[in-house]
């Protein structure tokens, strides 16, 4: 049992259960009021009914034509509230405003080196379209796994069909 | 020809290079002074300057450049007067402008931005011609000074501009920017009858685009719509909601539950409450798993039902619609959902907890029904349902606890406890993860209802002890884990901290000098098996307040990352402590940090409302300008800002004067600056605050603006409600003495700005604030747990060493000698009873007062039969806030000294008078007073220096402390170092030593000695 509204600037004081995780990137800003602006219907999070954060989603719709496409941002679930589901409730949340928007598919990254989430979306119906050379830059740099999962705009599922060699983060389109 | 060098301006400009951006753009405009004085030669407008512009805009677009790269160097005030200049050009280019527009923004001067553009746009309306052949420019220029309005956030103004656009272009958008703009105004506005109106003419606005089905995306729905909801007119907003195409209108933007929600908020508000229960039902009757675990819709519905129930004239009319509604949530528990795979074994508890809600509702919220034997049966099956399907997963508690009355009412607590525990020693020894969950559910159920407040000393050691043993057997399950995550354990290592906490505060006997540093060294061991653990963090670094070890505190605080947005919610756990422990200058890079986001964030923050309107959200513009208001009123941000000042300006800046040779001279510019620098802090502050008053500072009212936004929620916490009562109460003791303290920091600004700029007309206010503060807080903390609650006792030191005296002695003589000749011919005929002579002989008693006190404190110290650890808390605290209150007064006391306020009596015909009589006795007579002040200062802050150096014998005891905790310890596999508390209090004596020492050899510079 919980409540999943849109995320308001408010709650930027409140999330520190889920951020202070060390997984968890604390954007500036500029960042989350481009979201919460831009797309305010995809910024969404969860809460328990005593009024504890479980986690929230960030999310936008992009691209052009056939790359028309939902693209998670940041879903993070506070250390108290994992596996519960509250991820799978985020993203069934962000899949269904992805299609209304007429998406042709739906997509995230994920650190290759990160099992557990790679599990978590494999189960949710995501598969790897291309691997991202380098895409987390820091101490120690690391690949991305590109993941997607079709929306029913896509009835051949072509966005999906997974590229044979790896990209570099350039040639992200 | 100037091509090349801009284009070589901006790639310096971009690269960081900005002292050459200056050079380079001075040789161009010199060169262009020199062709336009002599040179004839007609040179081709191609060449001139950047393609498409002419000399002129190519010269103000290089000095626009020139005016970032000058404020980039810190020559604010040369670059303000080039921007000055560029005004007077009332350029249209938008080029230029937007360059103009980075530089307002980064030195946040949006009202200039405004200035800027509505000189373009008078321009462009004083020649019709222009405007008409360049009208999308034109409409451009509009639009741009538009979002300056809504940057300034003049409201009023942006309306008219809407209104404007509208007409001029006829373009439908403007027209709901001028609604929008119409919500702001009423936002703002206190008079409710104005409110309506503007509400009522936004109303207006957009009622016509909606009759003619102009509105095409949800925003401008969204609008409409929450116009409406304002101005109570729910039965149009209905009517409006059910036109909403959802198929046409919401791939634009939109939630797909926004029809949806929107019909359940009119029919609530048009008491419509058969239609209410049906589409609740009816969203039940999906069979979605999301829909049947939406906890706000089952309140939605709960209060349709009350309703009914309170229009319900007969009591078995009543039990019906009851009963009626308990089967239909129970029906909803077998429910197969529509989108759950077969082989996805997920048990929803929205029924079940629905069912308890709503017994929580009909007996304690409204008394519809009394708790029956009957119904308690059936509240114990439910509880006892929800305990068999989720005791085992984590967030049982979270959940569970929301019903804390109903549980109590219904005296359930010990039938939960002990359903709880039969599955608790099923788990014993754990088998699996799930386990480890129930019997931790188990555990923090029982602290909750406070089944731990009663044991005695030993009973409450032991259960630590069995907590630690459960920790110890559960790691094995999260070995494979990676560092990023928590062990699935932490939680019973955490309450067997907070219950050997409880022991030292229950029974003091048992605490000694190893007592917290046991603890940390507890969780210290837990760190390293779960290195991310924020929890353990956090808890560390509310024992190391405690204990005043500021460097462990920064340690553990950067350890988390913190920064950005969690300034406002966190930073109060670095912001009440560095100053109290003598972290000065170690802190300063924070500091900095901190400064820079609280300014510019706000500042982002209209920048983002401008998206707003670009985007359609309106709603959020709205939102952006509630948040504002609120972020203005951060205790934080005040906090911050001020103690930056104090720090910077007051406590450090006799030490980087020390670096150089400073003359009489230097002093009088080091005034002026820091003069300018406190105007500059003053101007910052106000743009940021609600808070302060015109004068810079916060009064009594404004004092009950002032918000703390700490997230005081984010630590693991399962004590009883009467305990988290104590724990509210210490809290708000503490953020009164931290409101205190921020009053008093801004009062000492004031009055070392008014001193710094002679100008002392204003001096009355302050100076009666300054001596009848009150320094003793009229709340008592006690040190506890919650993180956010650091334990301070830093005001009341103030009193306790008697600074609140020298403070006062100090600011009455200051003040009596700015009154210049009235005040020292009085002095001269009162002789031997004279003010000077007592305030002289007031101040040497309490300093050596306050140095014999602190020599004693230290002496005690030393000896180890009465070592206490909190002690070297405690006396950090006293060197602290001797050294705060001191650095303003050497401040104003060398400001009266070199901008004597005496200094119009000191005239010609004085110096030449051979007699030495007159004014020149009385100049001298002030002059030898502030002298001598001068030197007690010096004298006392070397007697307190010298105090300083006796730590080492206490440090070597904290030492021994430490060592005993080691050995302790030192069976285990992982060794601890415990040594940073040592460290830590090293550090912050050394600081202090070291600013002292400042102080006096800066003193020391131009005694007389």
């Amino acid at each position: 049992m919980s409540i999943t509204r849109e995320f308001t600037c408010f709650d930027l004081l409140k999330i520190n259960n889920v951020n202070l995780d060390i997984l968890t990137e604390n954007f500036g800003l500029p960042f989350y009021l481009q979201y919460l602006t831009k797309w305010p219907e995809m910024f969404l999070v969860n809460e328990s009914i005593t009024g504890r954060f479980k986690g929230y989603i960030m999310a936008k719709v992009e691209g052009n034509k056939e790359n028309w496409h939902g693209h998670v941002t940041c879903l993070s679930v506070a250390p108290e509230f994992r596996r519960q589901g509250v991820s799978r409730l985020l993203m069934n949340e962000f899949e269904k405003v992805s299609e209304i928007k007429n998406s042709w598919f739906c997509d995230l990254f994920v650190r290759v080196s990160n099992k557990i989430a790679y599990d978590m979306y494999t189960k949710f119906g995501y598969t790897v379209y291309r691997r991202v050379l380098d895409y987390y830059t820091g101490e120690h740099d690391e690949d991305a796994f590109d993941m997607r999962k079709a929306m029913s705009r896509d009835v051949a599922k072509k966005s999906v069909i997974p590229l044979p060699h790896p990209v570099t983060a350039d040639e992200l389109d | 020809m100037y091509r090349k060098r801009l284009k070589n301006v901006y790639e310096l400009l971009e690269s960081g290079n900005n002292k050459k951006v200056i050079q380079e753009v001075d040789k161009l405009v010199s060169s262009a002074a020199n062709l336009n004085l002599g040179n004839k030669k007609k040179i081709s407008p191609n060449e001139v300057g950047l393609a498409g512009y002419d000399e002129q805009t190519t010269l103000i677009i290089a000095k626009a450049l020139k005016a970032l790269a000058l404020v980039r160097v810190g020559r604010k005030s040369d670059s303000d007067k080039l921007i000055d200049e560029l005004l007077d050009t009332n350029t249209t280019d938008e080029n230029v402008l937007s360059i103009i527009m980075q530089y307002c923004k980064e030195t946040h001067q949006l009202s200039k931005i405004v200035l800027f553009y509505e000189n373009a746009v008078s321009k462009f309306e004083s020649d019709k011609s222009i405007q008409q052949t360049k009208q999308q420019e034109y409409e451009e220029i509009l639009n741009s000074l538009f979002n300056a309005y809504i940057r300034n956030r003049d409201f009023k103004k942006q309306q008219q501009l809407a209104l404007k656009l509208y007409k001029q272009t006829g373009k439908l958008m403007y027209n709901y920017w001028n609604a929008a703009s119409y919500v702001l105004m009423s936002q703002f506005e206190t008079k409710p009858e104005q409110k309506t109106l503007y509400l009522k003419l936004a109303e207006k606005l957009l009622e016509k685009a909606y009759v003619d089905q102009k509105m095409e995306y949800n925003g401008e729905f969204q609008l409409y719509l929450h116009i409406l909801e304002l101005l109570g007119k729910y039965s149009h907003a209905q009517q409006v909601i059910n036109d909403f195409q959802q198929d046409l209108h919401l791939p634009k933007i939109g939630h797909p539950n926004f029809k949806f929600n929107k019909q359940i908020l009119y029919f609530k508000n048009l008491k419509d409450l058969k239609n209410l229960k049906q589409f609740c039902e009816n969203y039940f009757n999906e069979h979605k798993s999301a829909n049947l675990d939406d906890w706000t819709i089952y309140l939605e519905y709960f209060e349709a039902i009350i309703s009914m129930l309170k229009d319900e004239t007969s009591q078995d009319s009543r039990l019906n619609l009851i009963n009626e509604v308990f089967e239909f949530l129970k029906g909803l528990e077998k429910v197969k959902c529509v989108d759950l795979n077969e082989n996805e074994n997920i048990k929803l508890t929205g029924p079940c907890l629905a069912q308890i809600e709503l017994f929580n509702q009909l007996i304690l919220k409204h008394s519809f029904i009394e708790l029956n034997e009957s119904f308690l049966n059936r509240l114990k099956l439910l509880f006892l349902s929800y305990i068999n399907m989720c005791s085992g997963k984590p967030g049982f508690y979270y959940e569970i606890t929301k019903f804390n009355d109903l549980i109590r009412l219904s005296k359930l607590g010990d039938y939960i406890l002990e359903n709880l525990k039969i599955l608790n020693d099923k788990c014993w020894p754990f088998t699996s993860v799930k386990s480890i969950y129930t019997c931790l559910s188990y555990w923090q159920m029982k602290r909750f209802l406070g089944k731990q407040e009663n044991l005695s000393c030993q009973e409450l050691v032991n259960l630590a002890g069995q907590l630690e043993e459960y920790y110890s057997s559960g790691l094995v399950f999260g070995k494979d884990l990676l560092p990023t995550a928590f062990q699935f354990v932490d939680e019973f290592l955490i309450m067997a901290i907070h219950i050997r906490y409880d022991v030292i505060m229950k029974y003091p006997e048992t605490k000694n000098n190893e007592s917290l540093l046991n603890l940390i060294a507890k969780l210290k061991l837990g760190l390293a098996k779960s290195p991310s653990n924020f929890q353990l963090k956090l808890l560390l670094l509310n024992l190391y307040t405690q204990l005043g070890a500021y460097d462990s505190i920064k340690k553990m605080y950067d350890s988390m990352e913190i920064k950005n947005i969690q300034y406002y919610s966190t930073s109060n756990l670095i912001l009440f402590n560095n100053m109290r422990l003598g972290s000065f200058e170690t802190s300063s890079n924070i500091y900095s940090n901190m400064s820079n986001f609280f300014t510019a964030g706000l500042f982002d923050l209209t920048s983002f409302m401008v998206n707003c309107y670009k985007y359609g959200t309106f709603l959020k513009s709205f939102e952006l300008n509630s948040f504002l208001n609120e972020l203005k009123k951060s205790l934080s941000l005040h906090i911050c800002l001020t103690n930056n000042t104090i720090i910077q300006n007051f406590v450090l800046d006799q030490v980087k004067l020390k670096e150089s040779e400073s003359t009489e001279l230097d002093l009088t510019s080091e005034m002026t600056d820091l003069s300018f620098k406190i105007d500059e802090f003053y101007k910052d502050l106000t743009q940021l605050s609600d808070v302060l008053s015109e004068n810079g500072l916060i009064d009594s009212v404004n004092e009950k603006l002032l918000t703390d936004h700490s997230d005081t929620n984010v630590l693991y916490d399962w004590s009883p409600l009467n305990i988290r009562e104590k724990t509210r109460q210490n809290r708000s003791a503490l953020i009164n003495e931290q409101i205190k303290l921020l009053k008093l920091r801004l009062y000492l600004i004031k009055y070392v700005h008014l001193f710094t700029k002679n100008d002392l007309e204003k001096i009355q206010s302050v100076k009666d604030e300054l001596v009848n503060f009150e320094f003793s807080s009229n709340q008592s903390q006690e040190p506890d747990l919650e993180v956010f609650n650091t334990y301070s006792n830093y005001l009341n030191r103030f009193k306790l060493l008697g600074l609140d005296k020298v403070l006062r002695l100090f600011v009455n003589l200051t003040c009596d000698l700015s009154k210049n000749e009235k005040f020292l011919e009085k002095e001269l005929l009162d002789g031997e009873n004279s003010k000077l002579k007592q305030y002289k002989l007031d101040l040497v008693e309490t300093f050596q007062s306050i140095e014999s006190n602190l020599k004693i404190q230290i002496e005690q110290s030393n000896e180890k039969s009465a070592f206490k650890i909190e002690n070297v808390n405690h006396l950090l605290e006293c060197l602290s806030s001797i050294i705060e209150i001191l650095s303003s007064l050497i401040i104003v006391l060398i400001a009266c000294l070199i901008n004597s306020f005496y200094r119009p009596i000191w005239n010609e015909k004085c110096k030449k008078s051979k007699k030495k009589k007159g004014p020149y006795l009385k100049y001298t007579q002030s002059i030898d007073c502030l002298y001598e002040m001068y030197e007690y200062m010096n004298e006392f802050l070397n007697k307190v220096l010298g105090n300083i150096d006796q730590v080492k014998v206490m440090l070597n005891l904290v030492e021994d402390s430490v060592s005993k905790v080691n050995e302790n310890f030192s069976n285990n596999k992982t060794q601890i170092d415990m040594s940073d508390v040592v460290q830590s209090y090293k550090k912050s004596f050394d600081e202090l030593r070291k600013i002292y020492s400042a102080k006096s050899k800066f003193l020391n510079r131009f005694s007389s000695k």
